[in-house]
């Protein structure tokens, strides 16, 4: 037992060590920090649909917003949402009246993100997805929600630093979204504020 | 850098290889069927060529018995593992030639097979209807994809028994007869599995009814509209929440079918199939003031059809929300219900069946009471071959529900 408590001191001392040594002084450049990142751009939805689709919308607005911490090193951790319409589907139920049918996702990943060299990253992302359905026509309007658990995003980027604190670039990003299949890609414009 | 390319290749093979196909493709005997130049089998001639076979050649792959049944569309040769033949067979001349596919259900293996009855090994007895010859069926399966090339022949052992043939089992089809994820060649709940199923040898469905928002009984398993159901299309999310238009119009099964409604289910099995029992697993309480009048139609309609003492349609009743949703119906009592509860629920209701858990054990007591009560037991949802085996050898139930009819009716129609 005492072996084992030994043991589990130098491992903690150890990897203390490791943990502290990777950090430089702050005092002079603050190399640990905290960035907010907003991304405004194009989206386009891949059309896998085998069926129900007589007309449809694939390019739209989107938005993301990615809170990163990036540590001195190549690599940096965060948490990105966003806010994407994937599709509008206009069906045609007789010569009177139709159907829109839009779907709308809103992703909620844990991101990783490494730099390649400088100024150009690649970034991959992994999490939840809120999926709302909106089918509306014929005189009423049905909503619903799916919850997305296997999702992933990659991205490749740009980020030219404009001043201290202030960043700006472009962002090509590709999701998936596991329960309903849905593929995306979307080209945005980024503005990243170092906290 | 060729390196890293490759390494992203080879991480994208990976995750496409993940995608799995929706279904095992059906083997072609070859470019020209000879099933189309014969004539069919007179009824007489079927029953002669149903019963126990002994696998002579091809035994290492299926087993030393076989059984061969015959149902509404074709013939079915089952064995104790699974494997199973999805056959038909007609005669030219005195010579009965038996052609189709067979299919392991626990696994994607499947082949192509053509078999014969020559003339002096039962053929003239089969066309004549006699039942003097020995029945010797000889011919050939593909181990996988290509032409027969595989010896499998099959003696005539004996005939079924008696207790099988007076018995009124009812082997009974999940989901319609078979789950997607069997990746059978038609989708779950649909009229085209309700239309294959007999194949498979079953000879009653279980089924899951919904109500649309507009109040329309139909046919779906899952709460919500998925890509594991049904076709990528543009609804998703509750299925409930959408019309019965809209569900019709934009929303195909996984094998391209319409989902059907309740009302196309039960003409269909009346008036198309040799079905005999229709399980309605009911999956909200709200739908069973609607769907109960249907059933009774139903049941009238058999009537008519003079189907009436051979085909059962049971409401399920799955849990206390249902159940209360019965209770509350007036004259409960006279409508054919299927109680998964206890056994006074059963007694409360005056249900014709009572169907536990295959977990729960045979329970022959209680199985026993229920029969001197005049009533049914069939439990759900049993599916390993170990198990079908004993509950069939030690149980007393009228009825298994399960994934894989053909082992059931292996198991079933060997018995001595």
């Amino acid at each position: 037992m005492g072996r084992i408590k030994t043991v589990l001191t130098l491992v903690l001392i150890f990897f203390t060590l490791v943990v502290f040594s990777q950090q430089k002084d702050s005092v002079k450049v603050r190399l640990n920090h905290y960035t907010l990142t907003i991304g405004p751009g194009w989206t386009h939805y891949i059309d896998n649909m085998d069926y129900g689709v007589q007309k449809i919308r694939k390019d739209f607005a989107g938005v993301s917003f990615r809170f990163l911490w990036e540590p001195e090193h190549r690599l940096s951790l965060g948490l990105e949402t966003g806010y994407y319409k994937l599709f509008r589907v206009t069906n045609q139920l007789n010569a009177d009246t139709s159907v829109h049918i839009d779907r709308v996702v809103v992703p909620m990943l844990l991101f990783v993100r490494m730099r390649i060299v400088d100024h150009v990253y690649l970034g991959a992302g992994l999490g939840l997805a809120i999926i709302t359905n909106k089918a509306a026509g014929a005189g009423q309007e049905i909503a619903t929600k799916t919850t997305s658990f296997a999702n992933f995003e990659f991205s490749g980027a740009y980020v030219y630093p404009l001043s201290k604190h202030w960043n700006v670039g472009g962002e090509f990003k590709m999701f998936h979204f596991g329960a309903l299949d849905d593929w995306m890609y979307s080209i945005q414009a980024t503005c990243a504020v170092r906290l | 850098m060729k390196t890293r390319i490759l390494h992203m290749a080879g991480l994208m093979l990976l995750f496409y290889g993940c995608n799995k196909d929706n279904v095992v493709p059906v083997p072609a005997t070859g470019p020209v069927s000879v099933m189309t130049e014969t004539y069919p089998l007179p009824p007489a001639s079927k029953l002669l060529l149903e019963g126990v076979y002994r696998v002579t050649s091809g035994s290492d792959k299926f087993g030393d018995l076989m059984v061969v049944k015959w149902n509404r569309t074709g013939v079915l040769f089952a064995n104790n593992n699974g494997k199973h033949f999805i056959m038909e067979a007609g005669h030219l001349d005195s010579v009965v030639f038996i052609q189709g596919y067979w299919r392991d259900g626990y696994s994607d293996a499947t082949g192509a097979c053509t078999m014969i009855v020559g003339r002096s090994e039962g053929g003239t007895s089969l066309v004549t209807g006699n039942g003097a010859q020995q029945i010797i069926i000889r011919g050939a399966y593909a181990k996988e994809s290509g032409l027969p090339d595989q010896t499998l022949t099959m003696e005539y052992l004996r005939p079924f028994s008696d207790k099988v043939k007076n018995s009124n089992f009812y082997i009974l089809g999940h989901r319609a007869g078979g789950r997607n994820s069997d990746r059978l060649p038609v989708s779950e709940n649909s009229l085209a599995m309700i239309k294959y199923t007999e194949r498979l040898g079953t000879t009653g469905i279980e089924v899951d009814p919904r109500l649309s928002s507009d109040k329309i009984p139909f046919i779906y398993h899952d709460p919500d509209i998925n890509i594991r159901l049904t076709q990528k299309g543009p609804l998703a999310g509750d299925v409930s929440a959408y019309t019965w238009r809209q569900l019709s119009s934009f929303v195909r099964l996984i094998h391209g079918e319409k989902i059907p409604s309740l009302q196309e289910v039960l003409n269909y099995v009346v008036d198309s199939t040799s079905l005999r029992f229709v399980y309605l697993d009911m999956k909200t309480a709200e739908a069973v003031p609607i769907i109960i009048p249907m059933q009774l139609k139903a049941l009238q309609r058999a009537k008519d059809n003079h189907r009436k003492d051979s085909l059962l349609i049971v409401m399920g009743i799955p849990s206390t929300e249902v159940l209360n949703a019965v209770l509350a119906y007036p004259g409960y009592q006279n409508v054919p219900t299927l109680c998964e509860l206890t056994v006074d629920d059963v007694r409360q209701l005056n249900s014709k069946v009572w169907a536990p858990r295959w977990t729960l054990g045979t329970q022959n007591d209680l199985v026993q009471q229920m029969q001197n009560e005049g009533r049914l037991a069939v439990c759900w949802t049993i599916d390993s071959p170990g198990w079908i085996e004993t509950y069939l050898n030690d149980g007393l139930f009228n009825g298994l529900l399960t994934n894989y009819p053909y082992v059931v009716a292996y198991y079933h129609y060997i018995q001595e």
